[in-house]
């Protein structure tokens, strides 16, 4: 694994997040801290509230994300309609003066309009559009597929989140949506890094998606460890994390913290975190490792330019590993995200990466995704 | 496959770290191989013949019609593959062996360590996972042990099945941008090597055809009734076909010192959202002419130094007018002087794989000085006024080459490729 490296000045900023998991709204329910909690790198690791055998649903209520629910909210399947709350929920954490044009756009079918290059939607998910193909699937066998719906199959395309995003907020920078397992929303966060970096856009929407549909639900739910199981060890979950990154170069918001929906918690930890500025990524590196050589240890050894001061792991990881990995990472935590939401496939590093913006103090935060089908990524973050 | 050294790479630990930036001092990026599979036949060559030929690969056919008692034309792939093998990995898998014969790794075995992949596509091996879909209704929920998950992958299995084949431990991606992931993905997989992250990444696209896919663009009245006729007054839609396109980037220094066949040059690479539509493009075109301008910045190259563009040309009544007002607004009075073709009346449009086919077709018009024909075209379009090579190839010295694709989701797409 090859690292890149962002300058002290190239690294870009993560400056407001949307989370959506079956936790709940925002990072708060992620830290697992209720309001008189301890949250930061020093907290205890666990006990987690128990996920339990509940459905790995995210409950939207609208009103919480908007006054009016947008038009193009009614055409989305499960899909969109976690992305695009998700992407929101980001765009109204941001400063009214640093938001895309939000309201106009969206309260209507678009016109005529002219979209905004310097703004593009990077994204990644493992199921992507599942429950849609299914359906279209199912419509369109036999004798009746030409009474199918057209429109069922207009959200068949992977990156149709992308396409509502960029429709409904004018955005017409770079676009991708990255479909490559559990480290696909790691991917594009680092697109949107290297996008930024190289000056391609000033900001963009980046994250992961996940909604993984009854079939695949009902399959899991059955504990049935020799089929499914074998690939989802954990609670299959649905939800979407998606941040508005930015340039490096500096604006008034330089000395902000990334921002969320959830109400800032005035616990230790979390006040100095948000008094330490944005959260940056410095670096990533990602492989294909089938076979499971790379270990924490090695991750952690990585040239990034700050220490890391807590290690969140995005992706459901064997007992074995997480044990060989907290004892690696000691005495620094290990925080196993899916312990707290379910696996949330692609969308669990961007979510890793909103909880570390909660958390990480003076020290950086290292983001591990891990498809058990062989991908790998890493995520150095830090002040 | 390749099997590993039990330990892993020293690399790991960080022994090679790279930057992004300055973006103008990046590495060079070359083409030293290319494989194929489409309607004409296994293997760049045949693919080749058929487009400067000006042999239409499509046939009517009715295998996908549910439904649909049209015999609609189509561009399948004839030739058998391993019938355990999900179609669109064998595609895949049958590309990429040629891809890495050309660029000269099978001498020596696998691809050097640290090889990666970005592959796109629409629905990957998702075909297979709904296949099961099917299995488990037919048996019934009590009897799901009995109907094996077929595993991780879905959009991702071709991709991982290449990876197995050929021991790749880089990056290893699937991207999915519609219509436009073939070209989206070699742009990736060349940004992946201009940033440090490989020496050598595999790129390109896959689909293979299905009832999904015919009947969702019969749904949308997109298909073509008798032939595909891109920028004809007459055109009425489009034909799908089904193809896979890998080609072997390289870091061109690295390329040189093994003695690599250098085909071509990434030179640069640009993608752009329309912001307007689910599946129809912008009018004005305005998404893909910020594709191309990205394309053409990254390369520091000027608009007139564009000598030949390989189309997206659908044969839609929207893309075609569509590609024509961008190409007019990007090179202005030039635009009717660059010839544009499209390969679609040849092989189909084949969805994730047709930008990597089409990259693969400007470099073998950046080695051959022969442009294809765009085939069918008989009747002149008022709107679509350019030089679209009508029926009959021609030779032009072109040093200089410009792809483009558009998907659903407003996706853009460009790819700027040099003569090596």
């Amino acid at each position: 694994m090859r690292w890149v490296r962002f300058g002290r000045d190239a690294a870009p900023r993560f400056t407001a997040f949307g989370v959506l998991t079956p936790a709940g709204v925002g990072t708060g329910p992620l830290a697992g801290a209720g309001p008189s909690a301890r949250i930061g790198p020093d907290a205890p690791i666990g006990p987690r509230a128990p996920v339990g055998p509940r459905p790995a649903e995210v409950t939207i209520a609208l009103p919480a994300l908007c006054d009016e629910p947008p038009i193009r909210f009614r055409r989305l399947d499960r899909y969109g309609e976690l992305g695009y709350a998700a992407a929101r929920l980001a765009l109204r954490a941001l400063p009214a003066g640093g938001r895309p044009p939000l309201e106009a756009a969206e309260t209507a079918d678009p016109g005529p309009g002219v979209a905004d290059p310097g703004i593009g939607v990077l994204l990644g998910s493992s199921l992507a559009c599942w429950a849609s193909n299914v359906r279209h699937h199912r419509e369109s066998r036999g004798p009746a597929a030409t009474q199918a719906s057209p429109a069922t199959f207009v959200r068949t395309v992977a990156n149709a989140v992308n396409g509502d995003l960029s429709i409904a907020l004018r955005l017409g920078g770079p676009g991708a949506l990255f479909a490559s397992g559990w480290t696909a929303g790691s991917e594009a966060i680092m697109a949107a890094a290297s996008v930024l970096a190289e000056g391609r856009a000033r900001a963009v929407l980046a994250g992961g998606v996940e909604a993984p549909g009854p079939d695949l639900r009902v399959m899991h739910a059955g504990g049935d460890t020799q089929t499914a199981g074998r690939w989802f060890s954990g609670l299959l979950a649905e939800g979407a994390a998606i941040a508005m990154m930015e340039s490096a170069a500096g604006t008034a918001r330089d000395t902000e913290p990334a921002r969320d929906t959830e109400p800032a918690r005035d616990a230790g930890p979390a006040r100095d975190a948000r008094r330490a500025g944005p959260l940056r990524l410095h670096a990533y590196g990602r492989a294909h490792d089938p076979e499971q050589r790379i270990s924490l240890a090695m991750l952690l050894d990585a040239p990034a330019p700050i220490p890391f001061g807590l290690v969140v792991v995005a992706n459901t990881m064997p007992s074995e590993f997480l044990e060989r990995a907290r004892v690696a990472a000691a005495p620094r935590p290990v925080l196993h995200l899916p312990d707290r939401t379910g696996e949330l496939g692609a969308a669990g590093a961007p979510a890793a990466v909103a909880l570390a913006s909660a958390l990480a103090g003076a020290e950086g935060v290292l983001v591990v995704a891990r498809d058990l089908a062989g991908g790998v990524a890493a995520l150095a973050l830090g002040r | 496959m390749r099997h590993e050294p039990s330990t892993p790479e020293p690399s790991i630990p960080g022994a090679r770290a790279t930057s992004p930036e300055p973006p103008r001092a990046r590495r060079r990026v070359v083409v030293t191989g290319m494989g194929a599979v489409t309607a004409a036949g296994r293997g760049v060559e045949r693919f080749w013949r058929a487009c400067v030929e000006g042999r239409s690969a499509l046939r009517p056919d009715a295998r996908f019609s549910a439904g649909d008692p049209r015999l609609l034309p189509l561009g399948l792939v004839g030739d058998p593959f391993p019938a355990d093998e999900e179609r669109a990995s064998a595609l895949a898998l049958d590309a990429c062996d040629e891809a890495v014969r050309g660029a000269g790794f099978a001498a020596g075995g696998a691809p050097p360590r640290g090889a990666g992949l970005v592959l796109g596509t629409c629905l990957g091996g998702a075909i297979a996972t709904l296949g099961w879909i099917d299995d488990v209704e037919r048996r019934g929920a009590p009897a799901l042990r009995d109907c094996p998950f077929p595993g991780p992958g879905g959009l991702a299995a071709p991709a991982l099945r290449l990876a197995a084949r050929h021991g790749l431990t880089g990056p290893v991606s699937t991207m999915s941008t519609a219509c436009s992931s073939g070209t989206g993905a070699v742009a990736a997989a060349a940004d992946a090597i201009r940033r440090g992250e490989s020496d050598v990444m595999f790129a390109g696209g896959v689909d293979a055809l299905s009832a999904f896919v015919v009947s969702g663009f019969g749904l949308l009245r997109a298909l073509a009734s008798t032939e595909v006729r891109p920028f004809d007054r007459r055109r009425d839609g489009l034909a799908l076909g089904e193809g896979a396109a890998i080609v072997v980037l390289e870091e061109a220094g690295s390329a040189r010192r093994r003695g690599a066949p250098i085909l071509a040059e990434i030179l640069g690479a640009g993608t752009a959202l329309d912001a307007h539509h689910m599946t129809g493009p912008s009018p004005d075109g305005a998404g893909v002419v910020r594709a191309i301008t990205a394309a053409l910045s990254e390369a520091g190259a000027a608009a007139e130094s564009v000598d030949f563009i390989s189309a997206h040309g659908t044969g839609t009544s929207f893309n075609d007018r569509m590609e024509t007002v961008a190409f007019k607004r990007l090179f202005g009075g030039r635009a009717a002087l660059i010839p544009i073709d499209s390969v679609k009346p040849i092989i189909g449009h084949t969805l994730g794989a047709a930008g990597a086919l089409e990259a693969i077709l400007c470099a073998r018009v950046l080695a051959e000085g022969i442009v294809p024909p765009t085939i069918n075209y008989r009747e002149p379009d008022p709107e679509c006024d350019l030089d679209y090579v009508p029926n009959e190839a021609r030779r032009v010295v072109v040093r200089r080459a410009l792809s483009t694709s558009s998907g659903f989701g407003g996706h853009n797409a460009a790819l700027f490729l040099g003569a090596p």
